[in-house]
């Protein structure tokens, strides 16, 4: 019997082993790769390269926008600061002491008396000069003393609690602490504090408690120490944050020394919890010229918070979140589980493409934010070993550079633009905008926007913006404002009436002054006061501007549905196609044809939508879609269905307008050159007050166009020729002197 | 022929435990010097240096143990036991004490720490079986109480230590020897069942009440349910979450003998002591942990073979004992290795690095291997099987 019992037992040794020679197959065997791939991610981690977004250039190759390199230190909470973790410690140890007293005994208690202790300490801290041993607890009851001293000798090597010491006598037992141990993390800001010139406890912050709430690192020390919620705080212990971000904005982006740099990345034991990044920062050159064209990055993690806000704010209304997420390569956020963590390099290849780095910038605005796949680079990543400080050993193993983002050059004369900036200034305009573009190509070469950002100063700008907030700044006007055309749209209507054969050249109509006794301030023309009555077929009616004209033409020719037909059939009430995100598409007019007729009432255009009819009317026909790039994208232009009668006729109405119409003015200064022009005044009321909306649209010189201009002038007094016309003219001025076009050649032959 | 054949197979578990200790004691000093520090070319690192010397004196109490006759050892087995409760009542006479911030589990002897739970393993086990001897056939309670009270005292004096995992060392051996001792299987069963269910008292006193189990030993219990807790990330699932690392990154071939990247950069604590299984399973991978494996179970199974041929009662019981002693510390050390039971710090036998528990473990196999050499002839007269006990005869070393 008992032999058959030790063949039982036999039995059951073989059952125990064969199970762990199972595990151990399971391990080694089948789930080999993962653990293999958690060890390398211990000793190699992933370190991601920024990709250097690509340049935005100008015509001639001037930079407006390019990235380059800075330095920059990030630091994690619990790196920095070790206390919290040491008094979690030592309370643990208390509370393992079964003295009967220390169930309970609470870390906080520990916490406060070490931050308060570091007060003491704040001034000697990372000065060089050592600060000697300190008695922390002093009395403790001999056998908890004797537990605490057995518990911190037995600590194992990855549990340490440093700068903590415990002596026992007969009396009893004392704590000890050694400072510049204990609080080494803000020992390093302090060195960096210094080595910046910076007041001291710029950077760590806190404040004796004393003198109020603590600041900078220690403030946000104490909001994440106070997290109840366990995975939350060790969160907000771990995430890496921006140290410049607690720096005063004078000491921002480019600044750090960089022998500092060096001792940081040297010593990295001097600089607990702080390790240097490199970074890529966008530079932009300094004009106020066509910021609102160029735009401006935002940081990917601004980004993501808003869109996480809008999907919070969809998902409290109940409906479903829009727009996927943003790919964030190297970190994962706290409540998003699903988005992958590309530690390993196989990952990162396969998505690399698709997502950005925490640190990444995205286009927010203009040509930043329209060409964002083409600007934004491929994010590289190298597998670097790390030693036990996080200091990187020997040379990357393997990876794969970024690819840097492809360069945009951009039609835009920047010379052009800077000029015409200052005469926008010069004319003491508020609030307007101005297009200068090729009609054959659609190619924009000027686009001016008042008032207007410098994408390198517009942090510090935001004061200034809020001032003027009512003109909005931000605006990119040509592409964004829905403003009423005013009497520019009056061409368009008599090409379509033309073309639709409702009127016919020499089509007489007599103009009174006023189109309809019932409304005598609403519709009347007072644009030929000296000449009333006056009677006057389509041309003069374009060039004197002629109001009644319109209204009879809007009101009793053709009505709402056909007017609407002749705006939608030129491209008004939808967007251009222009490069650019988020232009408007304009409102075409509903009621009140007569009003319409003139570019008033509740109907809206936006200045690009007016730049590519007057293109199409230059080039007799063919509409291109505007563009602000060069040499790409032509030939797509689309046909608009003009008769060449009609286009004559419409022409000889612009070039009359300049000869003795509505812009022949000698101070205006058209006058001088070869073009067409049409002049627009759109009442407006804005804040209570009533100004004008002043345009001129045109093109030059009148048989062959090579230019096609579109200027918009908001809240001023004057009238559209008066008040956008001298811009025209300038700009011609300046193109004929500077960049050898010949506007006034016919006319000046003629006067000889 | 045939002849031949039966005896060659009868020295095989001799044979077999030879060639796996021999093993077990070189993959121990390659190991512990890997883990040491231990560079390529200068063999012994100065700590591999020590263990070797400990394999040196272990040896020499192997092979003196191999001699001894172990009638003798039965006559001793009294004064041993009383020896090594004295040595523990000794520890306590010390803590007590307030020997300031001394240890509490060995004595400080110079050049070697002397743990007395690892020589009362062994002690326990002696007394155990020269009291089970003449009760092989005891169907009543009372006449376990004995067994009962000679396993029960060291093993609560050394959970008092603290040392929880040496004392969870003891009821195995006990059940194992009481039922091949002859006890009934019922009975055997109803003491593991009592046994297991005080355990799982004191856990759920521990866990939902707060009292009885110490708080890291409530964490480690804690921390192995849940390995990824932040709270225990860094301090007790560190342990066996580096290990489990260790061993699966080995793959099946492992990097190679101290090329681990979890031994070189100190990842794993305690790697040459209760751990070192993990380096093994990073360095020497599948192949490595289970040649380990098979040497071990080869080893004890020598060990039960020779058990299972020794007819005398006091020897067969030592070498059960002492083969599910060291088979459970062995195999509770794979399972924390392997991350299938909770930490409790008890070491690899044979491989770690240690004094005590070396020299006890290489003494007791040293014993189990005279129990089969200086086989006893055991006359049990045939016609009356039952009554054999009454029939014994001894005769000192007869055919050999
Ligand atoms: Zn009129």
């Amino acid at each position: 019997m008992a032999r058959s019992r030790i063949v039982w037992l036999i039995a059951g040794l073989l059952f125990g082993f064969s199970a762990i020679a199972l595990r151990l197959t399971w391990l080694q065997g089948f789930q080999w790769h993962e653990y293999a791939a958690r060890e390398e991610t211990h000793r190699c981690p992933l370190r991601y390269l920024p990709a250097p977004r690509g340049h935005i250039l100008a015509r001639a190759g001037e930079v407006l926008a390019q990235d380059l390199p800075q330095h920059f230190f990030v630091y994690t909470l619990g790196g920095i600061d070790d206390v919290g973790r040491v008094a979690a410690q030592i309370a643990r140890a208390i509370r393992a002491w079964d003295g009967g007293l220390a169930r309970d005994f609470p870390a906080a208690l520990l916490e406060e008396s070490l931050d308060r202790l570091r007060g003491l300490y704040r001034e000697r801290l990372g000065s060089g000069v050592s600060i000697p041993p300190h008695p922390w607890i002093s009395e403790l009851e001999p056998p908890l003393a004797h537990h605490l001293a057995r518990w911190l000798k037995k600590l194992p090597s990855y549990g340490r609690v440093p700068g903590i010491s415990v002596a026992v006598d007969q009396e009893g037992g004392t704590i000890w602490i050694e400072p510049d141990v204990l609080y080494a993390g803000e020992a390093g800001t302090r060195r960096i504090e210094r080595r910046l010139a910076l007041p001291a406890g710029s950077l760590f912050g806190g404040a004796p408690p004393a003198r109020g709430a603590p600041t900078g690192i220690a403030a946000r020390l104490s909001r994440a120490r106070a997290l109840t919620d366990r995975d939350a705080r060790q969160r907000a212990l771990d995430m890496k944050r921006d140290l410049l971000l607690e720096l005063p904005a004078a000491l921002r982006p480019g600044a750090i020394p960089f022998d500092l740099v060096a001792d940081v990345v040297s010593h990295p034991e001097r600089y607990p919890g702080i390790r240097v990044r490199e970074s890529l920062r966008r530079e932009y050159r300094r004009t106020e010229a066509i910021g609102n064209l160029v735009g401006f990055v935002e940081p990917v993690a601004r980004r993501v918070e808003a869109e996480e806000e809008r999907a919070e704010a969809a998902a409290a209304q109940g409906a479903e979140a829009a727009a996927a997420a943003l790919i964030i390569l190297d970190e994962r956020r706290g409540g998003s589980r699903d988005l992958p963590r590309l530690r390993d390099l196989y990952t990162f290849r396969d998505l690399r493409g698709e997502g950005y780095l925490w640190g990444d910038y995205i286009g927010a605005r203009g040509v930043e934010a329209a060409f964002e796949a083409r600007l934004h680079g491929i994010a590289g990543a190298v597998q670097q070993e790390l030693d036990a400080f996080e200091v990187p050993v020997g040379v990357p193993r393997d990876g794969e550079a970024p690819i840097p983002g492809q360069d945009v050059t951009l039609s835009i004369d920047l010379a052009f633009s800077e000029y015409l900036h200052g005469v926008f200034a010069e004319q003491g305009v508020v609030a307007g905008s101005m297009l200068v573009g090729v009609p054959e190509t659609g190619e924009i070469f000027a686009w001016i926007t008042v008032p207007g950002y410098d994408p390198a100063t517009l942090h510090r700008d935001w004061e200034r913006f809020e001032a003027i907030r009512h003109l909005s700044p931000l605006l990119n006007r040509p592409a964004q404002a829905e403003l009423p055309p005013g009497s520019t749209i009056k061409v368009v209507f008599a090409l379509g009436a033309l073309d639709a054969g409702v009127i016919e050249r020499g089509t007489p109509y007599t103009c009174n002054g006023v189109y309809d006794p019932r409304f005598p301030t609403q519709l009347r023309c007072n644009n030929h006061n000296a000449r009333l009555p006056l009677t006057l077929e389509v041309s003069e009616a374009l060039a004197r501007s002629c109001n009644c004209f319109f209204y009879h033409l809007g009101g009793k020719r053709l009505g709402s549905d056909r007017i609407r037909g002749i705006l939608a059939g030129y491209g008004f009430g939808a967007p251009t196609g222009i490069e650019l995100v988020g232009e408007r598409a304009g409102i075409l007019p509903a009621a009140w044809p007569e009003l319409a007729a003139i570019g008033q009432g509740r109907f809206a255009a936006t200045p690009l939508q007016l730049f590519r009819f007057f293109c199409a009317l230059a080039n007799r026909g063919a509409a291109p879609v505007p563009s602000i790039l060069v040499a790409e994208r032509r030939a797509d232009a689309e046909r608009l269905d003009f008769g060449e009668d009609s286009i004559e006729a419409v022409i000889a109405g612009m070039v009359e307008a300049v000869e003795y119409g509505t812009a022949s003015d000698s101070a205006i200064g058209l006058h001088d050159f070869a073009c067409a022009a049409k002049t627009g005044t759109a009442e407006w009321t804005s804040n209570g007050a009533t100004s004008n909306l002043a345009w001129i649209a045109g093109f030059a010189p009148v048989k062959a166009p090579e230019i096609v201009f579109v200027v918009e002038v908001e809240h001023t007094s004057l009238h559209g020729g008066d008040a956008a016309g001298p811009i025209a003219a300038r700009a011609l001025e300046w193109l004929e002197a500077e960049r050898g076009y010949r506007f006034d050649s016919e006319r000046r032959s003629d006067a000889r | 022929m045939n002849r031949f054949l039966l005896q060659s197979i009868g020295r095989l578990p001799f044979l077999t435990l030879i060639i796996a200790l021999f093993a077990l004691l070189a993959i121990g000093c390659l190991f512990v010097h890997s883990t040491t520090g231990g560079s390529a070319q200068g063999f012994p690192s100065p700590t591999a240096e020590r263990h070797l010397i400990r394999v040196a004196i272990g040896l020499a109490v192997f092979v003196f143990l191999v001699g001894v006759r172990y009638r003798t050892l039965e006559e001793w087995a009294l004064p041993l036991y009383g020896f090594g409760i004295a040595l523990l009542c000794a520890l306590f006479a010390v803590k007590l004490g307030g020997g300031g911030g001394k240890p509490s589990s060995w004595f400080e002897l110079p050049g070697f720490a002397l743990q007395p739970a690892e020589l009362m393993k062994l002690f326990t086990i002696l007394l155990l079986a020269r009291a089970l001897k003449p009760t092989l056939r005891a169907a009543n309670a009372g006449e376990h109480l004995r067994p009962l009270l000679i396993t029960g005292i060291p093993a609560l004096l050394i959970a008092a230590q603290p040392d929880l995992g040496t004392a969870l060392a003891f009821p195995p051996v006990l059940l194992a020897m009481l039922w091949v001792g002859g006890a009934s299987t019922k009975r055997v069963a109803s003491y593991a069942g009592a046994g297991v269910a005080c355990a799982l008292l004191v856990l759920c006193a521990a866990l939902f009440a707060d009292v009885g189990l110490r708080g890291y030993q409530k964490n480690r219990i804690l921390a192995f349910f849940d390995r990824k807790a932040p709270e225990y990330a860094m301090n007790e699932a560190y342990q066996p979450n580096q290990s489990l690392i260790a061993i699966g990154s080995g793959g099946l071939f492992g990097k190679g003998l101290g090329q681990g990247p979890q031994n070189v950069r100190n990842r794993l604590p305690e790697k040459h002591n209760d751990f070192i299984f993990g380096i093994i399973g990073e360095e020497w991978g599948l192949a490595g942990t289970i040649l380990v494996t098979m040497l071990f179970a080869m080893l004890y199974l020598s060990c039960a073979g020779i058990a299972y041929r020794t007819r005398e009662p006091f020897g067969r019981l030592v070498a059960i004992g002492i083969t599910v002693q060291l088979a459970s510390q062995t195999l509770m050390n794979l399972a924390i290795a392997t991350g299938l039971a909770p930490v409790t710090g008890i070491t690899l036998p044979f491989i770690s690095f240690g004094g005590s528990s070396l020299l006890t473990s290489l003494a007791s196999i040293g014993i189990v291997l005279g129990i089969g050499l200086h086989r006893i002839p055991f006359l049990a007269p045939l016609e009356n099987p039952r009554r054999h006990e009454q029939l014994v005869i001894y005769p000192a070393r007869v055919g050999r």
